[in-house]
């Protein structure tokens, strides 16, 4: 099913054109709003030099819209500011957490998926049953648990009463020592399989599971119910019922239709809960010390560090983005009948 | 008929869910009974009921690795006895590091500076005594204003070079002309004078007792000029000096070397086997199995932190939450240090505002503080109730400077100043926000004052924010916070940092009760210039001093901290690697490792 | 039409057990949150207006529920008292969302055209952030607070409504009365507030009723991260955040208001939820754009 070069096209410009505007509203946030700017960048105990020098940077002598020129120029060359907290370039901070959570986030979507869809394909063939309510409740759960109480209440119960599963952290440091374990792209699981270094593999997805869990909630709960619904659609739809009426066999027509429709909403449901699984990492991160841009954001919010607060927003903001426009046109491919 | 055959289906389908979940049970039932044998990692079981005295629960996570590769440079060390097997000490910090500039750090990198770096002398203000560094003796003449050390031998920076008078020299002029972080503890010294290769004289503008600025834990550390050469620098104060250092760079002469700089996640430190104080007979600050490896790992939050000192993933833990360590004093896996601390807890009071500018009023106040309550409930009772601004333990502090809490009193105070049925307004206390210890002080003081009719809303601020508030107390006091509950500890071991810093008329930053006391700003003055030549007399001073401040009630000093070091129990020495006048620093030097 | 849908729901909740509870819990919510100054155990405690050094740690017994915290507070007290915090701050955010959001959408869908499409695109601008993420760069800059915490999620949340309203004005624009107004004479505001508004309302509201659940779980979001309300406001999250410290002795401080947040957002999504399973097509077509899926 080709996707016509047009579509992809007119969305990568709508892409430009939204990371424009969120670029514009994160500066109005921080720049306009604020009566102050420079003290909000200058750190803490700013000396006159250095609140003068956070002005200068900050081109806050100048016009507002030549502001604006000067912002856009900053974010497209990198130079998004330096971190008070670790005095480091907030980009390279937070490019260095990014795997991090890209692999916890993954790990993540790759559980909700995986008991998600089956189980809402259970929920739509057993309409009405207490097998229903009950994948309903819980999938409803997913998104009404606030997730940092999760992961307080699942790091307290797995991790320090029965002390099946670590609490904290990604891998355990005296194995990386032990085994020489070096990452390469920075996604533990991968590089250590890469590697064969299975100590270090297995160490890292004790780690993961406890964190994957507590933020498939949400995920799991959205694509359990988007293909309940879904489903219970297709199931009714007329074409179905003639494909049965035609003596198709019955497996045939759930997996290869009734289930192959239901992929793609259910696939955009995921890149919507995309942006709260990421929100969610911010805290789950905080709680299990892993050590992401979540982690990066927290603490920077926590500590009041605020070229990395801003760094980190517009970065998940950008991000998210992305991920909804790769979404969008994978959803153009496997249903050709999206339009822009 | 489409409702049997939906049936049907549903059949079908509900039987290959259940494969698939069952599919799943099994792999992670499989996954588990493949792990057992493996050394579990997290035996976090928190019963103490294992008598067993095993230190930790596997071989692996003991703190003695017997790990071959050294974590960051694969050079191997000669000296080590036996080759290939290092000893490691995994230290948690919860604050991650911050420069590594040893001029200008004045913040949390003091946690391993003094590993790395070695100052002239080192102070135990416990005993109130000075233990030789790179000077091994030193006298003052002429009142104080010269003052003479002498270099040891045998020390060298980590480069080879020699540690000589003129690396003295150089280091500490660096630190005087940037002007940054703790430079301003030279401030007495007008020149200094390279007598010879090994002796070095401070001429100073006034009496200063250069002894305990030379022992400072903040900008007193001698460093290789050669870092000018290594970092392509100009000279000393060249900005490029600072970048190499801060590029995870040393060039101290301590016990140990930085090998790994990431601030944000861990500092490596490894031995130094050349350090002249392993061969020193009987040098306090040395033990012959210090551990051949000094990490320092970032982790945030002292739940954490317990939970992997339990579980021996990190061997001493800077923090924990106080309301375990009950519980941990008797777990058998870990030993529990504590230790006076010279950070104390102060409530500051807007002495510029009504009507609080009324003694009276904050004389009531003061008697209506249940301090005991305070330190019960803020710190789990690991504090001591505050007796003046000086914390306990250290010179210059006294006994009998804490307020009784008396209602009564406080009432009779308030009525005396005629407010007979309390405070019609309400006060505003600011406190740091995220700080539990404040957060739940602020909380009983405001549940303490509504006793004697005085409301206070609590509010929590960022610290710049509070900070700047207060400090716009100065020109517009109607403006600031009526109370501040408000940190210190000193950058070097002085009453006259205390009492300076937070009450003299010329402290604007730091002195945000506005208080100014002519007298009190001239007894202090005269003290410190006493404390280099006549010490009895420079404490009686500052006796006086502290009493005009009990009097006043410019600030409620509240409670002076102690510190809880929690540590697995193959850690020996542990009480010794901590001194008070090095905050959060373990001289992991004189660590004993067993295993 | 108003009274119609509400009974096609009610019917349709009626008939479901599981919506049932959500209605239930809804309800019990909205009544604690209005009673909670009046119905808690220890008022003192429940303000935070005292301490009991004698009752710290306290688990959870008949005389104190909920256990007691650090300060030996009732932890009853202060999570019923929170249900009226909650309360406040969901209504203050899908009301002050719904103050932003109605009039631009109601302009941009009346209007159309090149306005139409400008204003519609800035609402979208705002669409782009993550759910969360746009309340807490705001509340890092506004800084904290019960009101700067409305504002910041208000502020990140209006855009929502602006596009229910546009997708409604849009339908209704055309219809034979409102062209008729036009061609009286009718002033395009008196067209706009008066005769179209009133009949895009209910989706809106309905959808925003609903939305007060996920405002409850944002703003607690908010106090966990440092940057929504302030001690010693009773709110929920910021409850759960104050037992982190102690929660390996004292895990009842921060389990009891999870689970109050939990069980009452629940409660408006599984509400939500019978809604949009509702048989009313159009009502259902309409919510399922909304907020939460």
């Amino acid at each position: 099913m080709p996707v016509s070069r047009e579509y992809i096209v007119k969305r990568l410009i709508l892409l430009v054109v939204v990371v424009f505007g969120v670029l514009i509203i994160t500066f109005i946030i921080t720049r306009v709003i604020p009566a102050h700017p420079e003290l909000l960048w200058a750190g803490a105990h700013p000396t006159e030099e250095q609140i003068e020098k956070a002005r200068e940077q900050l081109h806050l002598n100048d016009p507002i819209y030549i502001q604006l020129l000067y912002y856009l120029r900053d974010f497209l060359v990198g130079d998004w500011g330096v971190s008070w907290r670790t005095r480091q370039p907030v980009l390279s901070d937070i490019l260095s957490a990014l795997p991090a959570t890209l692999e916890l986030v993954t790990t993540a979507f790759i559980i909700a998926i995986a008991l998600g869809i089956p189980l809402g394909a259970l929920a739509a063939l057993k309409r009405n049953t207490w097998v229903d309510h009950v994948i309903r409740i819980v999938s409803v759960l997913g998104a009404s648990v606030p997730v940092f109480w999760l992961a307080l209440i699942f790091q307290l119960v797995f991790s320090s009463w029965l002390g099946i599963l670590p609490g904290a952290k990604r891998v355990d440091e005296f194995i990386v020592l032990e085994t020489g374990f070096k990452p390469i792209t920075g996604f533990i699981l991968l590089d250590s399989l890469l590697e064969g270094n299975f100590a270090v593999f297995v160490n890292a997805l004790h780690h993961i599971i406890l964190p994957a869990i507590v933020l498939a909630f949400y995920p799991f709960g959205l694509s359990a119910r988007m293909t309940r619904a879904i489903m219970t659609e297709v199931l009714n739809e007329l074409y179905t019922r003639s494909a049965l009426a035609w003596g198709l066999p019955r497996r045939v027509v759930i997996y290869k239709y009734a289930l192959k429709n239901t992929l793609a909403p259910v696939i955009a449901s995921l890149g919507l809960s995309f942006g709260y699984t990421i929100i969610g990492a911010f805290m789950v991160e905080l709680i299990f010390v892993w050590p992401g841009i979540g982690l990066y954001a927290a603490m920077a919010l926590l500590s009041y560090d605020y070229p990395a607060i801003i760094g980190s927003i517009v970065l998940v903001a950008i991000f998210y983005t992305v991920i909804n426009m790769i979404v969008d046109i994978i959803h153009a491919i496997i249903d050709p009948r999206v339009k822009l | 008929m489409r409702r049997t055959s939906v049936k049907g289906l549903s059949k079908t389908a509900g039987i290959v869910i259940a494969v698939i979940i069952i599919i799943i049970i099994v792999a992670i039932g499989a996954y588990y009974a493949a792990q057992k044998p493996a050394p579990a990692t997290t035996t976090t079981s928190p019963s103490p009921t294992t008598s067993s005295p095993s230190p930790s629960p596997t071989t692996t996570s003991s703190p003695t690795t017997t790990s071959s590769p050294s974590p960051t440079t694969s050079s191997p060390s000669p000296t080590t006895t036996a080759p290939g097997k290092k000893t490691l000490v995994i230290y948690a910090s919860l604050s991650e590091m911050t420069s590594a500039d040893p001029s200008t750090e004045f913040s949390n990198s003091i946690l391993w500076m003094p590993l790395v770096y070695e100052p002239l002398l080192w102070y135990d203000p416990l005993q109130d005594k000075f233990i030789p560094g790179l000077a091994v003796s030193w006298e003052s003449s002429n009142n104080g204003t010269v003052w003479t050390f002498h270099l040891r031998k045998n020390a060298v920076f980590h480069d080879g070079t020699p540690v000589t008078a003129e690396a003295v020299k150089e280091s500490i002029e660096r630190t005087i002309a940037l002007g940054q972080g703790a430079a301003f503890i030279w401030d007495p010294v007008d020149h200094i004078e390279v007598v010879d290769n090994y002796t070095i004289k401070f001429y100073l503008k006034y009496p200063a007792a250069l002894d305990k600025i030379a022992a400072s834990s903040y900008g007193a550390w001698i460093f290789s000029p050669k870092v000018v050469e290594y970092a392509g620098a100009k000279n000393l104060t060249d900005p490029k000096v600072a970048d190499w250092f801060n590029a995870g760079h040393d060039a101290g002469s301590g016990p140990y070397k930085l090998v790994k700089w990431d601030p944000e996640n861990e500092v490596i430190l490894e031995k130094n086997p050349d350090w002249w104080g392993w061969k020193e007979p009987n040098y306090p600050l040395a033990s012959p199995n210090a551990p051949d490896v000094f990490v320092v790992k970032i982790v945030k939050d002292s739940v954490t932190q317990e939970r992997l000192v339990l579980s021996g993933d990190i061997h001493i833990a800077e923090y924990v939450p106080l309301e375990d360590v009950d519980n941990l004093k008797h777990n058998p896996k870990v030993q529990v240090v504590i230790k006076p601390s010279f950070q104390n807890l102060l409530m500051l009071i807007n002495t510029k505002k009504p009507p609080l500018d009324n003694v009276l009023v904050r004389r009531a106040i003061a008697h209506a503080i249940p301090y005991e309550d305070i330190v019960k409930i803020a710190r789990n009772g690991l504090a001591q109730v505050a007796s003046g601004p000086i914390p306990h333990g250290m010179w210059g502090h006294f006994d009998n400077l804490t307020y009784e809490y008396n209602l009564t009193l406080a009432k009779q105070l308030l009525a005396q100043a005629g407010f007979p049925n309390g405070i019609n307004r309400t006060l505003l206390l600011t406190y740091t926000a995220g700080d539990i210890y404040e957060k739940r002080t602020a909380e009983v003081i405001k549940a303490s004052l509504a006793k004697i009719g005085i409301n206070v809303e609590i509010r929590p601020m960022s610290w710049e924010e509070q900070w700047s508030l207060a400090k716009s107390g100065w020109e517009n006091p109607e403006a600031a916070q009526d109370l501040f509950i408000f940190y210190w500890w000193p950058t070097y071991i002085t009453p006259f940092d205390f009492l300076y810093n937070m009450f003299s008329s010329e402290s604007k930053l730091f002195n945000l009760c506005y208080y100014e006391n002519p007298q009190f700003d001239k007894l202090i003055e005269k003290a410190v210039t006493l404390e280099a030549t006549d010490r009895a007399k420079a404490l009686r001073l500052y006796y006086q001093a502290q009493k005009i401040l009990y009097d006043d009630v410019p600030a409620i000093p509240l409670w002076d901290m102690l510190d809880v070091r929690v540590a697995v129990k193959s850690i020996g020495n542990l009480d010794k690697a901590i001194n008070p006048a090095y905050p959060t620093v373990i001289f992991a030097q004189v660590l004993e490792v067993k295993g | 039409m108003i009274p119609e849908d509400i009974r096609v729901i009610f019917k349709l909740i009626k008939t479901n057990p599981v919506s049932m509870a959500g209605l239930v819990i809804v309800a019990a919510f909205l009544v604690v949150g209005l009673l909670a100054p009046f119905i808690t155990p220890y008022p003192q405690d429940a303000w935070g207006d005292v301490y009991h050094l004698d009752q710290r740690y306290q688990p959870p017994s008949w005389a104190h529920p909920f256990g007691t915290d650090e300060m030996g507070r009732d932890m009853f007290s202060r999570v019923i008292l929170g249900a009226r915090f909650s309360l406040i701050i969901a209504v203050g955010v899908v009301g002050l969302a719904l103050i932003i959001g109605i009039p631009i959408g109601l302009i941009a869908g009346y209007l159309g055209g090149k306005i139409g499409t400008t204003l519609m695109r800035i609402t979208d601008m705002f669409l782009a952030f993550p759910p969360l993420l746009l309340a807490i760069a705001l509340a890092a800059t506004i800084g904290r607070g019960l009101t700067n915490t409305i504002i910041a999620l208000a502020i990140s949340w209006w855009p929502w409504y602006t596009r229910l309203i546009y997708v409604q004005v849009n339908s209704i624009k055309t219809l034979p009365y409102v062209d008729a107004a036009r061609i009286v004479g009718v002033h395009p505001l008196a067209i706009m507030f008066r005769h179209i508004l009133p009949n895009a309302l209910t989706p809106v509201t309905v959808q925003a009723a609903l939305d007060m659940g996920s405002a409850i779980l944002e703003a607690a979001g908010l106090s966990f991260l440092g940057v929504g309300v302030t001690p010693p406001t009773p709110e929920w999250g910021l409850l759960v955040t104050e037992g982190w410290s102690s929660i390996n002795i004292a895990w009842w401080i921060s389990l009891f208001p999870g689970l109050a947040i939990l069980i009452t957002v629940l409660g408006f999504n599984l509400l939500a939820d019978a809604v949009r399973e509702a048989g009313d097509p159009r009502l259902r077509r309409i919510l399922i754009v909304g907020r939460k899926l």
